[in-house]
C-alpha cells in the first residue's frame, strides 16, 4: 500500500510517492478540501488519519498533521486519542491508564500536551519516516 | 472509413475519466484501491493552478 501524487507540469506529470509500508495496515478512505488531503485507517481497535496539504513552493504534499484514536489492549489501557501537528511539534493527548500492575496510575486518564523539536519537515515521499517518528511518540 | 472516423469520435467524446498521462504514472504492478462501495480511492484536483488535473490516491499492488 502507498499513498501516490502525480503533479502536472511543463514536461508532463511529475509522480511522487514513497516505499512499502511494511508495518502499517495504511489507509482506505480519502477525503480532499481545497489543497488539503485527510487519508484514513480504520483498523479493529484504531482509526487513524493523516493529514496532507499541498506546497506550491515545494511542488509536493506536506504531512501536516496526525490523528488518532484508539481503544487500547484488552483491558483498554492506553486507549485514548493523540494528535500531532507535524509543522509545530505540539502532540496532545488523552490516555485512559487500566494497567494493574501499575496501582499508582490505574483507572486514571492523563491529559497531555507536548512540544517536540521536528527532525524536518515530512512531505509524501517520507511517509514512512514520519509514521516510524509518530511510533516513537505515541507509545511513550 | 467513415465508421472508423465515427469510432474515433466516439472514443474522444467519451474520453478517459483522467489523463492518460497522469494515470500512466502509477509504479509498476499498482492499480488505485477502491474503497468498500467499489469508488476509487483517489482525488483528481487542480493542486498547483495549472489548470491540469492532478491525481492523489491510495495504490496497491496488483489488480
Amino acid at each position: 500500500m502507498r499513498l501516490f501524487a502525480a503533479i502536472s507540469g511543463p514536461k508532463g506529470y511529475r509522480s511522487i510517492t514513497h516505499g512499502d509500508l511494511e508495518y502499517l495496515d495504511c489507509c482506505n478512505r480519502i477525503e480532499q478540501k481545497g489543497a488539503v488531503i485527510k487519508v484514513y485507517s480504520n483498523g479493529m481497535r484504531y482509526f487513524e488519519n493523516y493529514t496532507f496539504r499541498y506546497n506550491k513552493t515545494t511542488s509536493t504534499f506536506d504531512f501536516i498533521g496526525y490523528d488518532n484514536e484508539s481503544f487500547g489492549n484488552a483491558v483498554n489501557d492506553g486507549a485514548g486519542t493523540h494528535s500531532i501537528n507535524m509543522l509545530t511539534g505540539t502532540h496532545i493527548g488523552h490516555i485512559y491508564h487500566a494497567d494493574r500492575n501499575n496501582p499508582e496510575t490505574e483507572g486514571q486518564a492523563e491529559d497531555f500536551t507536548r512540544k517536540y523539536k521536528m527532525p524536518k519537515r515530512f512531505t509524501l515521499s517520507d511517509f514512512p519516516a514520519a509514521m516510524k517518528w509518530i511510533e516513537g511518540k505515541v507509545t511513550q | 472509413m467513415k465508421m472508423l472516423h465515427t469510432l474515433l469520435a466516439l472514443f474522444f467524446l467519451s474520453g478517459p475519466s483522467f489523463p492518460a498521462s497522469a494515470q500512466g504514472t502509477l509504479p509498476a504492478g499498482y492499480t488505485v484501491q477502491q474503497d468498500q462501495d467499489g469508488k476509487k480511492n483517489e482525488i483528481r484536483a487542480d493542486f498547483n493552478g495549472d489548470g491540469k488535473q492532478d491525481l492523489f490516491a491510495i495504490i496497491q499492488k496488483g489488480s
